[in-house]
């Protein structure tokens, strides 16, 4: 009956899921559990029964309920559809150069193996994969639902088509057919030798100056070393040489207006080269580099006394021979000027004003609240990360020097790849693995990465959720996939828990959701008091233990939380419920919950009641309005407040004729308005006048005239007592009253959105 | 905050215009609210307590006082009521205020309400939430400790501050209260009102006189029915008004507020809820026709666990409990009402585990801060029970923890 909705998947997944589930569930058709809601409970005894042996059986796609709302219409629907015999298939190990020279394309989801998975088995195994098909490619792996356009493309290049146990049996027959091939390897072997004797004299150089770190041995030194970002150390370079002229002419003519800056800001990703790019390009154009980071003391004192005498220097260089040389100041790590360092950032725009000397400042983050006012007086410069192609060659080179042995660009490749092209970590990395051993297999680098911990961070959060659920997952593994987001994983826990197969084993599902209540407890405790230490006890209640218990496929894709969407919704109500509390609250009595669970609902029968019938209610529900002081626009929050489901609140039982003749109505009447609302509505007003900048005039207008009332409410004793500032119709309080709570709902829009982020 | 705020209320004469103003607004009123007793002698309920009440007022100078019972038995009527006796009509003009305050070190802002008379100030300090020991040390303790203006005839020398739902407050703003209340005894007066005194600690129940309003006898319910019907002109059937005592379960203002409803929604009231009643008074309770909104989906969750136990069912659960959840319906209420509504409709032999386990549940749930996952859990658990229970007729093992 949840059949409608399961269409909510991404674009083309649901169809592939459907034909994917039909495979599965075809045999145990009978096994659906039609899910009748209005089912007696006498009847429903007597299939309980039955149903009972089938119980282990995974749910059919019928079962699973998809909810209405989907976070990320991309993101996760591509990892829900798992091979349909995941890990049931013996993979054949291989030797090791069996599809040496062999290029494969992966199109469709295979029958056992993820795509990841088949990609690495066939690296490892010194293949090729390539994402698209091309002529170079020997043959296309296909599994089920393939890519249309790469079927048509495969077929047009006439590739050879396998699928996944095509690929076993090729593996397992080349690697077969290398033992016969005994003889040419050997041949290679003696060529090995041969090269390995220059290498082993290298190696012996190399002892010797082991200590020192690779990042400095390898550190460019060069322009031209410099692999990445070419536009902008380009740039940055012209930026130098024209900036004698530049600074010269702005002098001359100030009034001229825009020139180049006289700093430039760049910034990028740690580990890619920008200090270095910096550094080299001072050094080419002849300046002397002053570099100034976040290990000295940055406050606007030490800066204006240390820089500031800089700036209107000239080096001692100057005065010898080279009588162009000129220094030029690099300030690193400037988004590291933080507490300690206050007025720093201000004390340095206020020094590239004035300077004489050309000001390089870098930064991670150009857009952090920190640099954006220092930004905009320098010229920005983006450095972003290398790709692997870019880094690949000069890589080689330094492992030939350091004397691996059988590098494969692909491995590199990889080892890029997961470092995120952190060219400064590449180096160590390779650095902390050249001291075991000299070999750099691709396998090898797997396994290394593994043990590094270096692969979950490419791991999405949807993908951490399911590795807690998968089986044969190491406890110190699930842990540390816990701990990406320790934050969120519980609740993407407590949301998905529910759709694991085994969820059907009720006994296991009550272990898990109690265990969840129980790591809530923990969370609790560790916010409240601070009790960070208890950090892995609620990770293992209430993100470990009930992954252990329902390991296993999902039956259904992953959610986003929706707690944090209905929490958000909650603070709303209770907003609104508090206002409208607040508006009633001379006459009413009782508390914040005995009128929410009391007199909301009451009100809103007898607030409709009168309505539904005739249209001679709505004096009858005017004169209770403002029996209570409530406009027509707390009419509707109170109707929008109902519990009842969608097509049979008390406001669909309303016809709509009614209702526009209860507004006409409304609006014709005079009204008293609470002036505690007025003071409130001028408050909130503030706010929303700074949030959105944007038709001020009207509304500070609005705003004087609350501040009116209240001056009259000060003075006027009159005032005071009847405490009612009689108002006609859409007045202007009631307008700005609409105004506020369409603040009140961008601002929800926008909770909504940071949430999606998250 | 700035006390000058204050000034202005302390300074009114007498004036009786707004009483008109009162009477002719009253006509829109709930009849709740119309016909809530606003002097001692008018008090329909526990005339045990008006007596004492009364005596109080005539001693001249009143103790701190604690009122507690149930919600919707009259606390906060006794007090208003006793302001009434003390400082006359002039409590009658209250003034409701939304402020913004800045409080603490470093300032935060916070937001109240607050209700105020020339003679007393209302606050509600568990609104605040978090914040709401600053409430207590810096507000309560300001406007207590400045004298109040003598105002002519009714002056006591004394001004009254009324907390409310004082046991919602957390330890630290109720240990902030503590000699707040002993110091200024000489200008100042504390009345507080709670639901349960236990959530109440024990130095500040010592210094006031507590005072517990039980809930109302059925017939003294019925009375105030009939009365309301009376002045209404209705006619209001005695098993009709039965049945209204019945499901408000002691709650007086749950009673006057459903016979308000079921007079707008048909009157006469029906002949079919007669019946109902005549046939089996139970199951009209716990008919889905009746009762909140709110109510009527905690029902609908219990009869999802009867009728099929499976995780299908659990989501399904979940969204109507979300439900509740986004409208602020608290969660222990919701405990509550599923577990009575489960119990009516389980066998008897399984009713002591639900309730152990909704006990349990619910116990964890105040330690915890995400309502959901702990209801959820309990309706699990209910789900497995039940499960367990009508598959294996026999065998009536307790669950191991």
């Amino acid at each position: 009956m949840k059949r409608q909705k399961s269409s909510t998947f991404g674009e083309i997944a649901p169809a592939k899921r459907k034909r994917i589930h039909k495979r599965i569930s075809e045999s145990d058709d009978e096994a659906n559990w039609s899910g009748q809601e209005d089912n007696v409970i006498g009847e429903e005894l007597g299939d309980v029964t039955q149903k009972k042996p089938k119980q282990s059986e995974p749910p059919s796609p019928k079962e699973s309920i998809v909810k209405s709302k989907k976070y990320f219409q991309k993101g996760p629907w591509k990892h829900t559809i798992s091979p349909p015999n995941k890990g049931k298939k013996a993979v054949p190990t291989g030797s090791p150069e069996s599809l040496q020279g062999l290029t494969f394309c992966i199109t469709g989801v295979l029958d056992s193996l993820e795509r990841e998975e088949c990609t690495d088995l066939i690296r490892s195994l010194g293949g090729r994969v390539v994402s698209s098909p091309s002529k170079s490619v020997n043959f296309a792996v296909v599994g089920l639902e393939p890519g249309e356009s790469k079927m048509a493309k495969i077929a047009s290049l006439k590739i050879q088509v396998i699928d996944e146990d095509g690929l076993f049996d090729l593996i397992r027959a080349r690697s077969t057919a290398n033992i016969w091939k005994g003889q040419v390897e050997t041949k290679t072997k003696l060529e090995e030798t041969k090269q390995k004797k220059p290498t082993i004299d290298n190696n012996i150089a190399q002892s010797a100056t082991c200590s020192e770190l690779w990042t400095y041995k390898y550190a460019p030194c060069d322009l031209s070393e410099l692999c990445a970002n070419p536009g902008a150390i380009k740039s940055l370079k012209e930026w130098l040489v024209n900036w004698k002229a530049a600074s010269l002419s702005q002098e001359g003519s100030k009034n001229k207006g825009k020139s180049s800056p006289k700093a430039v800001l760049l910034s990028g990703p740690p580990g890619i080269g920008k200090t270095t790019a910096a550094l080299l390009v001072s050094k080419e154009l002849g300046y002397f580099p002053m570099e100034f980071n976040a290990s000295d003391t940055r406050n606007r004192a030490i800066v204006s006394s240390t820089v500031g005498s800089v700036i209107n220097n000239q080096t001692l260089n100057q005065f010898g021979k080279d009588k162009t040389t000129s220094s030029v100041i690099i300030m690193d790590e400037v988004d590291g000027m933080s507490a300690g360092d206050r007025g720093g950032i201000q004390e340095l725009i206020q020094l590239i004003k004035k300077t004489s000397v050309p000001i390089v400042c870098i930064c991670n983050d150009d857009s952090s609240v920190k640099v954006r006012s220092l930004a905009n007086y320098c010229l920005k410069l983006k450095w972003r990360r290398p790709l692997a192609s870019q880094l690949r060659s000069r890589l080689l080179e330094i492992c030939k020097k350091e004397g691996f042995e059988n590098v494969d660009t692909q491995t590199l490749e990889k080892i890029v790849e997961s470092c995120h092209g952190d060219m400064r970590q590449i180096l160590n990395l390779l650095q902390s693995w050249r001291s075991h051993s000299r070999n750099l297999t691709y396998s090898d680098v797997l396994e290394r990465m593994k043990q590094d911990g270096k692969t979950y961070e490419e791991m999405s959060i949807f993908e951490l959720v399911k590795s807690l659920f998968s089986p044969g997952e190491w406890l110190s593994r699930r842990l540390d996939n816990y701990f990406m987001d320790p934050d969120l994983m519980p609740l993407m826990v407590a949301e998905n828990y529910i759709i694991s197969r085994e969820a059907s084993d009720l006994k296991k599902l009550v272990e898990a959701s109690t265990s969840i209540a129980e790591g809530d407890i923990f969370n609790d405790l560790i916010r409240r008091q601070q009790a960070w230490n208890l950090m892995p006890v609620q990770a293992l209640f209430s993100g470990i233990y009930p992954g252990q218990l329902l390991q296993g496929p999902f039956g259904d894709m992953i959610h986003f939380p929706s707690w944090l969407g209905k929490n958000s919704t909650r603070s709303k109500n209770k907003r609104l419920t508090m206002e409208l509390q607040m508006r009633m609250s001379n006459n009413i009595s009782g508390s914040f919950h005995a009128f929410l669970l009391e007199y909301l609902p009451c009100l809103r029968s007898i607030l409709s009641a009168p309505l539904v019938n005739s249209k001679d209610g709505v004096s009858d529900v005017i004169e209770r309005l403002d029996a209570y002081y409530l406009s027509k626009d707390d009419w509707d929050t109170l109707m929008s407040l109902s519990l009842e489901q969608k097509g049979h609140t008390e406001l669909d039982k309303i016809p709509t004729a009614t209702k526009t003749a209860f507004t006409r109505e409304y609006n014709s009447r005079d009204h008293r308005v609470s002036t505690a609302s007025a003071i409130r509505v001028h408050k909130v007003n503030e706010s929303a006048l700074v949030e959105e900048g944007e038709s001020m005039q009207e509304e500070t207008e609005v705003v004087k005239k609350e501040e009116d009332v209240q001056d009259m409410t000060l003075h006027d004793e009159e005032e005071i007592a009847s405490k009612l500032v009689r108002s006609k119709g859409p007045s202007s309080s009631s307008k700005v009253s609409s105004k506020n709570s369409k603040t009140v709902e961008k601002g929800m829009r926008k909770n909504k959105k940071s949430t999606g982020k998250k | 905050m700035k006390s000058s705020q204050y000034v202005h209320f302390f300074f009114s004469n007498e004036p009786l215009f707004f009483l008109e103003d009162l009477m002719t607004r009253q006509g829109g009123l709930l009849w709740v609210d119309k016909y809530r007793p606003k002097t001692l002698e008018t008090l329909d309920i526990h005339p045990e307590w008006t007596e004492k009440l009364a005596s109080l007022c005539e001693q001249g100078t009143l103790p701190h006082l604690l009122f507690y019972g149930p919600s919707g038995v009259g606390k906060r009527t006794r007090i208003y009521a006793l302001l009434r006796q003390v400082f006359g009509i002039a409590i009658e003009k209250r003034q409701v205020e939304h402020r913004f305050l800045k409080v603490g070190e470093p300032p935060k802002e916070v937001e109240l309400t607050t209700i105020t008379s020339a003679h007393h100030i209302e606050l509600c300090p568990a609104d605040v939430g978090y914040n709401d020991r600053l409430v207590i040390q810096e507000i309560v303790k300001e406007i207590a400790s400045s004298k109040p203006i003598e105002l002519g005839n009714v002056h006591r020398g004394y001004k009254v501050v009324v907390l409310h739902d004082i046991d919602e407050v957390s330890k630290q703003a109720q240990q902030a209260l503590r000699r707040t209340m002993e110091k200024y005894t000489s200008c100042c007066r504390i009345i507080m009102s709670a639901e349960s005194v236990t959530r109440v600690m024990e130095p500040i129940r010592s210094r006031c006189l507590g005072i517990r309003i039980p809930c109302p006898k059925k017939e003294e319910i019925e009375q105030v029915l009939q009365k309301i019907a009376k002045k209404e002109g209705l006619v209001l059937p005695d098993c009709y008004a039965n049945q209204l005592v019945t499901q408000s379960k002691g709650n007086l203002r749950k009673a006057i507020l459903l016979l308000q409803v079921g007079r707008a929604i048909a009157y006469p009231f029906s002949q079919q809820q007669q019946k109902k009643n005549e046939e089996e008074e139970e199951s009209w309770i716990s008919s889905q026709e009746t009762g909140w909104d709110w109510e009527r989906l905690c029902y609908d969750i219990a009869n999802i666990v009867i009728r099929e136990q499976n995780p299908k069912q659990l989501c399904n659960i979940r969204n109507k409990l979300y439900e509740l959840f986004c409208h602020a319906i608290p969660g222990d209420m919701i405990f509550r009402k599923i577990t009575l509504h489960l119990l009516r409709m389980m066998d008897e032999e399984v009713a002591p585990q639900v309730c152990h386990w909704a006990a349990h549940y619910e116990y964890g749930m105040k330690r915890g801060s995400k309502e959901i996952f702990h209801l959820e859990a309990f309706l699990a658990k209910v789900m497995y029970i039940y499960y367990s229970h009508i598959h294996t007729q026999y065998s009536m093992a307790w669950m191991d923890d």
